[in-house]
């Protein structure tokens, strides 16, 4: 009685563990495919240097939307580009916004024009660290991927 | 039973932890609790001590910079390949990983092919010795690197295969490893740039060796975080002369709004915030010579 149990816990365990892991394989596959659509998508003047996924659930509050950050180093007197790719699966558009030290420096949206702009080019002249934060236009559930990259000359 | 359970969920985990055959790995996914509020961004000097900074030492934009200033490639600078039997211990080979990352990075940004595969070949030995072989796709990037006109496509692949190898040390919580990755490529990619200067001098390189002093206080920072890890203390201890001579570093930040200007649908943001590097020329010589002995004691000079 107890062989036959743990026979059956066995093969619940591993009928669970082959449901959940294509889920999982699934889900880095779109996520390889979003990066290299997004950095087909930077240019071909452009070459490729970072990469951030990005998954964030829909916002509760108006007031309190999510937002993914990461901090990289940008050097002086390079020509970098941001570019952004949402996963169709999801009604969300990102947003990328990059600050540095001071505050706000550069953003893919355009509030007046309420515009949200696929890429953004930034001229670098001051080296030192930055911070990106992407979220996704008025707090919606969204996928994403950003990738950074400078243009080459 | 229960050995072959233990082996299919052994299999099993393996499978999901390397996830395909092509070498592709976990993504950096955030599930941001929505408690983080997107409009009000805190200032960041003290996040930026907390954080883990990407792009720190990256080795793309000086070869990007040596190739646009016209620089002629110095095959003689190279870390010889033949070096990787020196390295034994993980935090070495981590290192070495670095410095050939570096030198791929050179040599594929100025389409030079002759001797790439033998530092592919390298690359790929130390990352399976450090059990990260899963990301690089070594035949495609062997293929690549046949042709000078794939040598774009090769550092692409290079780049993102150490973008992930270096996400992935940190989930995995071998952070030690991927900061002696970092210092390599750091530190090979200095020396390039230092010999560089040294050969085929140039204000716009100067300024950029100067500004290392704001990376290497970051790298600084990382590599502290592990100073219980005997070799890593050491390396700090070998790194403190050259964080001395860059006290003499002077960077200042003249002032400016960013300006923002649409080209071609393209939004393009100039800063004009500037950052200006000062020292004498003295102090770039024993920079160039510092650079150059850390560079000798590894190589056992």
């Amino acid at each position: 009685m107890k062989g036959s149990g743990q026979r059956t816990f066995y093969w619940v365990f591993l009928f669970s563990l082959m449901l959940i892991l294509p889920a999982g394989v699934l889900r880095g596959q779109e996520q390889d495919k979003l990066v290299s659509l997004c950095v087909r998508e930077s240019g071909e003047d452009a070459a490729y240097l970072k990469d951030y996924v990005v998954k964030l659930p829909k916002a509760t509050s108006k007031d309190r939307v999510p937002v993914a950050k990461h901090t990289l180093v940008l050097v002086k007197n390079t020509h970098y580009r941001f570019t952004i790719c949402n996963s169709e699966k999801y009604p969300g558009k990102g947003i990328i916004k990059i600050y540095d030290t001071k505050g706000l420096i550069a953003s893919n949206y355009d509030p007046q024009k309420d515009k949200i702009y696929n890429s953004i080019d930034f001229i670098c002249k001051k080296t030192g660290p930055y911070t990106v934060f992407i979220s996704f236009k008025d707090g919606e559930q969204g996928m994403a991927v950003g990738i950074l990259s400078y243009v080459k000359k | 039973m229960r050995i072959f359970f233990s082996w299919v969920v052994v299999a099993v985990l393996l499978f999901a932890s390397c996830k395909g055959g092509s070498g592709k790995k976990e993504k950096d996914t955030f599930e941001v609790p929505d408690s983080v509020i997107a409009e009000k961004p805190s200032l960041l000097e003290e996040e930026v001590t907390e954080d883990i900074i990407d792009n720190l030492a990256s080795p793309v934009e000086i070869a990007d910079l040596l190739n646009r200033l016209e620089i002629p490639f110095t095959n003689s600078f190279l870390f010889p390949a033949g070096k990787i039997k020196e390295m034994e211990t993980d935090v070495q080979k981590a290192y070495g990983l670095g410095l050939y990352g570096a030198d791929l990075g050179y040599q594929a940004m100025y389409g030079k092919n002759t001797q790439i595969l033998d530092y592919i070949t390298n690359i790929k030995d130390l990352a399976e010795d450090l059990r990260i072989g899963q990301f690089f796709d070594f035949s495609t990037l062997k293929r690549l690197s046949q042709s000078k006109s794939n040598l774009d496509s090769l550092m692409y692949m290079a780049v993102r295969s150490f973008n992930d190898i270096d996400k992935y040390l940190r989930k995995q919580h071998r952070g030690e490893v991927s900061a002696m990755i970092i210092t390599g490529l750091w530190l090979e990619g200095m020396y390039l740039a230092t010999q560089l200067q040294k050969n085929y001098p140039r204000p716009e390189l100067k300024e950029r060796i100067g500004e290392q002093k704001i990376i290497m206080e970051d790298l600084f920072t990382l590599l502290d975080r592990y100073r219980d890890n005997k070799e890593i203390e050491k390396l700090l201890t070998r790194l403190a002369p050259l964080k001395q001579l860059y006290s003499g570093v002077k960077i200042t930040v003249n002032p400016g709004e960013p300006e923002t200007v649409e080209k071609d649908g393209r939004l393009v943001i100039i800063q004009h915030e500037e950052s200006v590097v000062e020292y004498p020329d003295s102090l770039l010589d024993d920079i160039v010579a510092e650079f150059s002995k850390i560079r000798g004691e590894i190589l056992g000079e």
